[in-house]
């Protein structure tokens, strides 16, 4: 969770704000290269046409992924020129729980997408919700049976019933 | 029939009326979870409003966008943490009231200054939009390219310093907007060879990853047991007293003018005008040292301030087709997608438009407030409900409402793709705004661009006052960070004394 505390009786700084690492800024400029390169190989081979106009459809293709490997470029160059403590402030530490659980998550994500195709939506729906809720720590027949019933039964008027979405 | 009289009177529809009190109550309930943005709830619920039509679609984003700016400061006041960004400068004297046991008048004051500020700001769209868009719609492609590199420029000029990464993600933004056929000549770009990206990376699910589900993913990744605040629990006195009323005057008048001018640069929101508005307060006012330390100026001063912007950010938005902020950069896609494509010619040609806006906001405004008043102590109850409730429904309503928009499988694999993108953003500290703005006004930057190039060549732009003069202002939101970066290394002092944000 984002958690801006900011003001007067804001946690100290240390405990707030965690340094950020070069290898954070590092990461992000290489990506942004070869994000850029890739791009520009892929913009040659946009057809030209017939050249009505003087800029083809591949003119501002190129410009902006050249664009991007120049400030990748660049931003790789400032991180490591810029002195030691000065780059900016990490994100919240992630966790090796959350990593799992939002791998797991993502699994049930996947599969729901599989389910759906052969399970009608709301039985789907409501085993989804109920696997989301005891993956992110809920118990008890309130979080896995009450809670997906009202949700599945939410979603199901809103869209399936009132927006007539086909589900 | 005056476009005034017809503008309000398309609200008499009892369903816009059935459309703003559900987006009020879904903007009081969202903005009161901490980590649930406006942005995020707006992008969601495009999802279920795209069925609908444009006017009570309108009605549930716009409402939706009012409310959230009441509903976060409940969190701000009661748990120290801003329920969105907007709420960051409550913060600063909402949670020492709360615990000078003055709660109950710190959430009662803050929800009469935000319906003061949002007032404000709907009185500025209803004067300024329609002669602001009169006056683009004289802007040639030149004077079109360089407004939309100006509303970029300064999304990423505010974006906490980090130019360099504000850059990319701008760029990247451009580059995605560049997938599907060519403005010009119609040319498939980047397709694939896939049908589902001749029109382009589709909006709502681009955007919904981004904000949404990048979110959700990063609250689950990072998320400690135990990790939460108790909110406060004794609220005391509700209401302002008659000194109580003096003393909010002066703060709502500086919240006003300060947020009211934020509102109207594109990019800038409600954060960055909290912030500002509660510091000209400050140094405004006769007790200065009180700020900060439980303030009733402080805390007017700031919401005053970052509701003001509101009105601001939509004129902005559709009278020049700039997003006034991100919520509003979200909700450029949606109209898109109904049909209504902001910019000049929008209220030359629907008048009556600005005046549906403004009756929106106005009746959300009266809605916020009174549920604010009535209703404080039932949304402080939300702050105690467990995590793992919230993930799982954002999760399913943004796969199911990303589903809606075109009954299509791709959308949601788009969607789930954006919010790992999002994530990876997120965690390597690249601003999603740029990104999303990027991708929105990609094709009129291109279009324009080649048209002006077309025409008379870099010249054309070179040789329009307009379109120059807003390049330099570019330029110069660019370059102010970095400088100014570099004076306060050189030149520190010991206490500026504003709390700047850090999210």
């Amino acid at each position: 969770m984002s958690d801006p505390r900011t003001g007067p009786g804001a946690p100290p700084a240390e405990e707030a704000a965690r340094p950020g690492s070069r290898t954070r800024e590092l990461v992000p400029a290489a990506a942004g290269a070869v994000l850029g390169l890739g791009a520009f190989a892929l913009a040659l081979q946009i057809p030209e046409g017939a050249r009505l106009t003087q800029f083809s459809p591949r003119w501002w293709p190129e410009v902006l992924s050249l664009a991007l490997v120049g400030l990748g470029l660049a931003h790789g160059a400032v991180s490591l020129l810029r002195p030691r403590g000065a780059e900016e402030e990490a994100p919240e530490p992630s966790t090796r729980s959350g990593a799992l659980r939002l791998l797991s998550m993502l699994a049930a994500v996947a599969g729901y997408g599989v389910l759906w195709y052969f399970v009608d939506f709301r039985v789907s729906t409501a085993i989804l919700v109920a696997a989301l809720a005891f993956l992110g720590g809920g118990r008890g027949w309130k979080a896995l049976i009450a809670f997906p019933v009202v949700v599945t039964a939410v979603l199901y008027l809103l869209f399936g019933v009132l927006l007539r979405v086909p589900l | 029939m005056s476009p005034l009289v017809e503008g309000f009177s398309a609200l008499l529809d009892p369903t816009v009326l059935l459309c703003i009190a559900a987006g009020a109550l879904l903007g009081m309930l969202v903005g009161a979870f901490p980590g649930v943005t406006a942005t995020m709830t707006v992008a969601l619920a495009s999802g279920f409003t795209l069925s609908l039509d444009p006017l009570p679609g309108l009605a549930v984003l716009l409402t939706i966008y009012v409310s959230a700016n009441f509903g976060d400061r409940v969190p701000a006041i009661l748990v120290n943490t801003p329920g969105t960004p907007a709420s960051i400068a409550t913060t600063f004297d909402g949670y020492a009231m709360a615990r000078q046991g003055r709660a109950g008048l710190a959430l009662t004051s803050s929800a009469f200054a935000s319906a003061w500020g949002t007032l404000v700001g709907v009185v500025l769209l209803m004067v300024a939009a329609i002669p602001l868009s009169r006056l683009a719609l004289n802007f040639g492609p030149a004077e079109m390219f360089a407004l939309v590199v100006f509303g970029l420029t300064m999304m990423i000029g505010v974006s906490g310093g980090k130019v360099l990464k504000g850059l990319v993600a701008g760029v990247l933004g451009l580059l995605l907007a560049t997938v599907g056929r060519d403005p010009i000549t119609g040319t498939p770009r980047f397709t694939f060879g896939l049908a589902e990206l001749s029109d382009g990376i589709p909006f709502i699910a681009a955007i919904i990853g981004l904000f949404g589900i990048a979110e959700v993913m990063n609250q689950i990744l990072t998320h400690r047991r135990g990790a939460a605040s108790k909110p406060i629990t004794d609220f005391g006195r509700w209401f302002p007293r008659r000194s109580d009323w003096r003393t909010m005057l002066k703060p709502m008048a500086i919240g006003s003018g300060v947020g009211g001018v934020v509102g109207v640069v594109p990019a800038t929101g409600g954060d960055i005008a909290g912030i500002l508005g509660w510091d000209q307060a400050r140094r405004a006012s006769r007790r200065p040292e009180e700020f900060g330390r439980g303030s009733l100026e402080g805390i007017t001063a700031a919401d005053t301030s970052s509701n003001a912007t509101l009105g601001g950010s939509v004129t902005t938005t559709l009278a020049l087709g700039l997003p006034g902020d991100s919520v509003m950069a979200v909700m450029i896609g949606s109209m898109v997608v109904w049909g209504i494509q902001p910019g000049p010619s929008l209220f030359a040609n629907q008048p009556d438009l600005v005046y549906s806006i403004a009756g929106i906001m106005l009746v959300a405004t009266v809605l916020a407030l009174v549920v604010s008043v009535l209703r404080m102590r039932g949304v402080a109850r939300l702050l105690e409900l467990p995590q793992h409730f919230l993930w799982a429904v954002i999760l399913v309503f943004c796969m199911v409402g990303t589903y809606a928009v075109n009954n299509s499988v791709f959308d949601v694999a788009v969607m789930l793709v954006f919010g790992l993108l999002g994530l990876f953003l997120r965690r390597f500290g690249i601003p999603p705004g740029p990104v999303v703005l990027g991708l929105i006004l990609g094709s009129l930057a291109e279009g324009n661009l080649r048209r002006a190039l077309e025409i008379g060549g870099v010249g054309t732009i070179a040789t329009s006052p307009i379109a120059v003069a807003l390049l330099v202002v570019s330029a110069v939101a660019l370059a102010a960070p970095p400088l100014r970066s570099a004076w306060r290394r050189r030149h520190p002092r010991e206490d500026r004394g504003t709390p700047t944000p850090t999210a």
